[in-house]
């Protein structure tokens, strides 16, 4: 009989490019932060240092090809981002990931025809549960993550913030800075959007530069989800293949 | 003179050549002007007590010149006034007399390859013990010609004296190095652990800098001399991500705070506000000042950095005045926002680098001029310090409303 080694948690996803793309994006807002896996699924929340953005996620355990918690409830494990990162950076095409909590140590593993074991350590840290931000939406609009990481590199290079306005039909993304403007119209009848409702003509205006920070999460998604309202913080949301999702909220500029 | 955009000036400060011209032609005035400085009647050997003072150049990096400088016939006690930051900022030693002090030194120059065990030889020429003692050490300079009489500025490093190649550097004196600096020189470390380790154990930031720059610190088959501006602005930035990190977690301060100090015809306005970190820097120009000789009105300049310490832009002279309140938040174990303004006024004719950004910051940091001020209050006191407040509070962002995510959970 072959050695069953017992580990807190195991948790198996067949594309380990999703992770690292996503982890590429949580990286640049978050330092460390403490997961949660429970029988639902695999979760994440945490504010950035100056409390202007927050990232969630939520990975159904559905979305695994095997998901293990053991015993108790849940399982909580502390990263260091920047070194998990590290890590995933590793990760190829056709390479699957095993991620394994076993006491105080954590095991990230990419499988393809090989299987590389990287042992990183867990960091300690309390963990409270943060509330999820309450805000009544009146805007929300789907769209390819293509056409998001589209928008947001074209503002990019000539704005310092990105302002949201819906009209009835389209949604406008404008970027500003000292010395120019660009504007972006979107719309389903155009194609650029898949679902757009604004219960009314709502604006609101953010950094860019978390827009920019969330582009490699949105390499891996299939579709972008934003929701805003007049001058409230906006919520985007990074859709992935089986349910995933990565939702970052950015609290506004008042310009 | 060739009329060059005044904004490029401010930026380049002479070294970058932004104008495309071979030589910065607003330095290359200075330099004439100050000739008449100079004492007549040098030797071709020189001797005196370096402070100590080098300087690793950065024109034709990797070979690279090194500037050995000895005050001729000082006595020892007398040298140290020659190299001395923290002194004259106490002392408050007028700009012309830091012109004249550093017109006295002269400077022999040997040329070096940067990566080819540069330390190494420096180390058994006894030129890089010399160079980090912290007493002055008594040395020989053979020149190979009569030195150029002439200052060189920039905006970075000190003002150097005339100038000759060396034919020989000869170091009688016993240079004595702080046992901490001793044991560093030959670990096989990197160079940001080393400086940290230093300046924990309270090693000043100029003897790190210019150990950092003879290529004394970092892994051993990778030591190379680095250029001293390169390595000033190297070890502010080393320090501060590590004071920066020592600060994670830490509560913020509670209310408004006001800073003020003035030194060299620069002015420094800092304001702490309650916050996880965030620093902006405003620098305004005032017309007709070394750079800004055909602007028409106050020139601004920003940078800001976020908590995790990402610039908008690499600038050197905020990278200097963000130590200081680093190690000000650092020792208090508190968080907070940043703004510092630095007025420069027109009679700041010669640049003699940046480390009175550092000390005047620093010395400003001592204690706050005012504390829990509304809104009102700090204008007028800002309005007060600063010629040009409004212009500076129009491009200060820290200062406006900023909604957090706290206010809707």
């Amino acid at each position: 009989m072959g050695l069953v080694r017992m580990v807190d948690a195991r948790l198996y996803f067949s594309d380990a490019r999703t992770w690292r793309y996503m982890v590429g994006s949580i990286e640049k807002i978050v330092e460390e932060g403490v997961f949660v896996a429970t029988g639902e699924g695999l979760s994440f929340r945490a504010l950035d240092t100056s409390h202007v953005a927050m990232v969630d996620l939520f990975y159904p355990s559905s979305a695994f090809v095997e998901y293990e918690v053991s015993g108790k409830d849940s399982v909580e494990f502390g990263v260091s981002f920047e070194l998990l990162a590290k890590v995933l950076r590793r990760a190829r095409k056709d390479d699957e990931l095993v991620i394994e909590v076993d006491g105080e140590k954590l095991y990230v593993k990419l499988k393809s025809r090989g299987e590389r074991v990287f042992k990183i350590p867990q960091i300690m840290l309390s963990y409270e549960k943060l509330p999820e931000p309450k805000i009544s939406f009146t805007v929300r609009a789907r769209m390819l993550s293509s056409t998001f990481r589209e928008v947001v590199k074209d503002l990019e290079p000539h704005s310092e913030s990105i302002t949201f306005k819906a009209t009835d039909e389209a949604l406008l993304a404008v970027g500003r800075s000292d010395i120019a403007t660009a504007e972006i119209e979107m719309s389903v009848s155009r194609g650029s959007l898949l679902d757009f409702d604004a219960e009314s003509n709502d604006k609101a205006s953010y950094s860019i530069e978390y827009f920019s920070e969330m582009l490699s999460s949105a390499q891996a998604a299939d579709s972008v989800a934003i929701r805003f309202a007049e001058d409230a913080p906006v919520r985007v949301d990074m859709e992935y293949l089986g349910g995933g999702r990565l939702t970052f909220y950015v609290s506004p500029r008042l310009e | 003179m060739p009329r060059i955009p005044p904004e490029l000036c401010t930026r380049c400060k002479g070294f970058r050549l932004l104008c495309g011209l071979p030589s910065c032609p607003i330095l290359d005035r200075l330099r004439s002007q100050t000739r008449s400085l100079q004492r007549a009647g040098w030797r071709r050997d020189v001797e005196g007590p370096t402070p100590p003072s080098i300087l690793v150049g950065e024109r034709g990096y990797p070979r690279v010149r090194l500037y050995y400088m000895v005050p001729p016939g000082a006595s020892p006690q007398d040298a140290s006034r020659y190299e001395d930051p923290q002194g004259w900022r106490e002392r408050g030693v007028p700009l012309a007399s830091i012109v004249r002090l550093r017109s006295e030194l002269l400077a022999g120059s040997i040329q070096l390859n940067a990566a080819r065990r540069a330390f190494e030889r420096l180390y058994e020429l006894e030129i890089a013990p010399a160079a980090l003692s912290s007493r002055p050490v008594d040395s020989m300079v053979e020149l190979l010609r009569t030195p150029v009489p002439r200052v060189s500025f920039d905006g970075y490093t000190k003002p150097v004296g005339p100038t000759a190649p060396a034919r020989r550097v000869v170091v009688g004196g016993n240079p004595s190095l702080e046992p901490k600096l001793e044991r560093v020189l030959w670990e096989d470390e990197k160079a940001e652990p080393l400086a940290w380790e230093l300046y924990r154990s309270g090693v000043d930031v100029y003897r790190i800098q210019r150990a950092l720059s003879l290529g004394a610190l970092g892994r051993l088959r990778n030591r190379r001399l680095v250029p001293t501006r390169w390595a000033i602005t190297a070890v502010d930035e080393m320090l501060s991500r590590r004071l920066r990190d020592s600060l994670r977690g830490r509560p913020w301060i509670d209310t408004l705070e006001v800073y003020y100090s003035e030194y060299l015809h620069n002015r420094f306005l800092i304001i702490l506000l309650p916050g996880a970190g965030w620093m902006e820097w405003i620098e305004i120009w005032h017309p007709h000042g070394l750079w800004t000789q055909t602007a028409a009105a106050p020139l601004v300049w920003r940078v800001a950095e976020d908590p995790l310490g990402r610039k908008t832009a690499e600038d050197g002279g905020f990278s200097a005045a963000k130590l200081p309140i680093l190690e000000h938040l650092s020792a208090r174990g508190r968080n907070a926002d940043a703004i510092i303004v630095r007025e420069i006024l027109p009679q700041y004719y010669a640049p003699v680098g940046n480390w009175h950004i550092r000390e005047t910051v620093r010395a400003a940091m001592k204690r706050p001029i005012a504390r829990g001020l509304s809104h009102g209050e700090l204008e007028r006191l800002a309005g007060g310090l600063v010629n040009e407040w409004p212009l500076a509070k129009r491009h200060i962002t820290l200062l406006k409303p900023r909604p957090t995510l706290e206010d809707f959970l």
